[in-house]
């Protein structure tokens, strides 16, 4: 009976797998998307034993040990890629990408969130916000600007040209740059990330301005991986199929009368 | 059903509706002063899988894992960015080189802004548009030979009267808006102001950010044929693969199916 157990966990973790597939695709032209895939694990693994014959058997030497069995599969950890997305050129003035580490910090309703997508406007009191509305943080808080002609550097130091045409510089993008292994990074939603641990990575960054990143995730590997999805989960209801039919010759041949 | 199945309903539904966006933009890539929609996109939230029945099994102290709900289509953005000009030897075509707007006076008495500025004279020397609506300056070309009117770039407008003499008749103000993208968008090229776009304020042309006027000249779409094929083919492409998630979501179902066909 184990066996059909063993093909169902292994179809529930192509599900689970195609889950996440699903979404890459659905978010393949998503602004500063990341792509998440899943990662297995076997899953209460045992130690089997087998019986000594009974000549070689002696004291406490009953059991032979054979190797170690799992009793089933299961999704370990979802894994999200930081990969860099390809950069798109937009020719807006309030469109910025990130080449290289770090993210866009912007302040969401209770906390700090991080974004990778630069897509910004300007509110009615001029302040520069994200797409949901919050305010998007500078090295002096939320950044507030004359008009959408801004200048970017690209170490984020935003520049605005006055009514006299001095060129000043206004404020500078407070770029969060992590050390992505050991941040605990989660979704937020919406593209945006959260973490309760502070930012203390290498700050290797570009900003570039009239650009933004697209989706990381990558229609051909989507569909390669999807393929693969679709063949296991093939392969494990195979296997069902299989111990349906064992069980079937035990329930109804092997007792049966000749 | 599975989550695959929204994911992908969430990715066909968003791409459908940008599609449609992109053929807007393309069906009007010769109407005068048109301003480009562009789409973009957003991710959902994410769920802890185990509440959807998954079996997990996460490092002590890890990360749980989780997956997403799909995608959803931004509101449009409309692009303001400048049409290119194209000369057409009318007096009454008036291109804006700049960010300002005309004003228009409706039938209706409501005020629309456009800078689509293609002007006709109607039988009482009014200046107004292809739908007979009203150019909002405070003179008339009653009397005025329409062949001779000159529009200089600050918006000053003059005319030979039926006495032969040419005449100072008044000027062509420009608005400005704090934000574009706030503006409501309404038929014939014409814009209504909101609480997004803020009022509008007035500027001679050439002073300000409005720009200066080019008589003679109309200005074309801002649509960009190069760009928005790109934009057609990625977001084909992204609407396929949507379908063929959903399809193999749904073979996932058959094959369980078919354990017992």
């Amino acid at each position: 009976m184990r066996g059909l157990y063993l093909s169902e966990g292994a179809m529930l973790v192509q599900q689970s797998q195609l889950d996440n597939i699903s979404n890459n695709l659905a978010n393949l032209r998503t602004n500063g998307y990341k792509r998440d895939h899943n990662v297995e694990t076997s899953f209460a693994e045992w130690m089997l034993y087998e019986l000594y014959p009974e000549e070689e058997q002696g004291r406490n030497r009953q059991l032979r040990p054979l190797g170690s069995k799992a009793h089933n599969v299961a999704t370990h950890e979802t894994v999200t890629s930081f990969a860099q997305g390809p950069l798109n050129v937009t020719g807006r003035n309030l469109d910025f990408a990130l080449v290289g580490d770090g993210f866009f910090q912007v302040e969401g309703e209770e906390e700090v969130l991080y974004t990778r997508n630069g897509r910004f406007e300007l509110d009615e009191e001029g302040n520069l916000v994200t797409t949901e509305g919050y305010p998007v943080l500078g090295e002096g808080g939320p950044i507030q600007l004359e008009s959408e002609e801004v200048y970017a550097h690209s170490d984020g130091t935003l520049y605005q040209v006055d009514e006299d045409g001095n060129t000043d510089e206004i404020d500078t993008l407070d770029i969060a740059v992590f050390d992505l292994a050991e941040a605990g990074l989660e979704k937020y939603g919406e593209n945006y990330f959260t973490t309760e641990d502070a930012p203390d990575g290498e700050e290797e960054f570009e900003v570039v301005q009239g650009f933004l990143e697209g989706s990381n995730a990558n229609l051909a590997r989507e569909m390669t991986d999807m393929m693969k999805v679709r063949r296991s989960y093939e392969a494990a209801q195979k296997i069902m199929i299989t111990y349906d039919q064992i069980l079937d010759r035990a329930a109804n041949e092997l007792g049966a009368s000749v | 059903m599975s989550r695959s199945f929204y994911n992908a309903f969430s990715g066909i539904a968003a791409y459908q509706r940008s599609l449609q966006q992109i053929g807007d933009n393309l069906a009007n890539l010769n109407t005068n002063a048109y301003k480009r929609s562009e789409v973009s996109f957003t991710e959902l939230l994410y769920r802890d899988i185990q509440e959807r029945g998954y079996s997990v099994d996460p490092a002590p102290d890890g990360p749980v894992p989780f997956s997403g709900k799909g995608t959803h289509m931004y509101p449009v953005t409309k692009i303001f960015d400048q049409g290119y000009l194209q000369e057409t030897e009318r007096p009454l075509d008036l291109a804006i080189e700049g960010d300002g707007f005309f004003r228009i006076n409706r039938e209706d008495g409501t005020e629309a802004y456009t800078r689509r500025g293609s002007f006709y004279v109607d039988a009482d020397g009014n200046i107004v548009t292809d739908r007979g609506d009203y150019l909002d300056v405070d003179f008339d070309l009653d009397g005025i030979y329409v062949n001779t009117v000159a529009i200089g770039p600050n918006g000053q407008v003059s005319g030979v009267n039926e006495a032969g003499e040419r005449v100072d008749l008044g000027e062509i103000p420009l608005y400005i808006f704090q934000n574009n993208g706030g503006l409501s968008k309404e038929e014939g090229g014409l814009f209504e102001e909101t609480d997004t776009s803020g009022a509008p304020e007035e500027f001679v042309p050439g002073t300000g950010e409005a720009g200066t006027l080019r008589q003679f000249y109309l200005e074309g779409s801002n649509v960009d044929l190069a760009a928005e094929m790109v934009e057609l083919i990625a977001n084909q492409r992204a609407l396929e693969g949507n379908t063929r998630s959903m399809i193999t979501a749904d073979e996932l179902k058959a094959l369980t199916l078919l354990v017992r066909g």
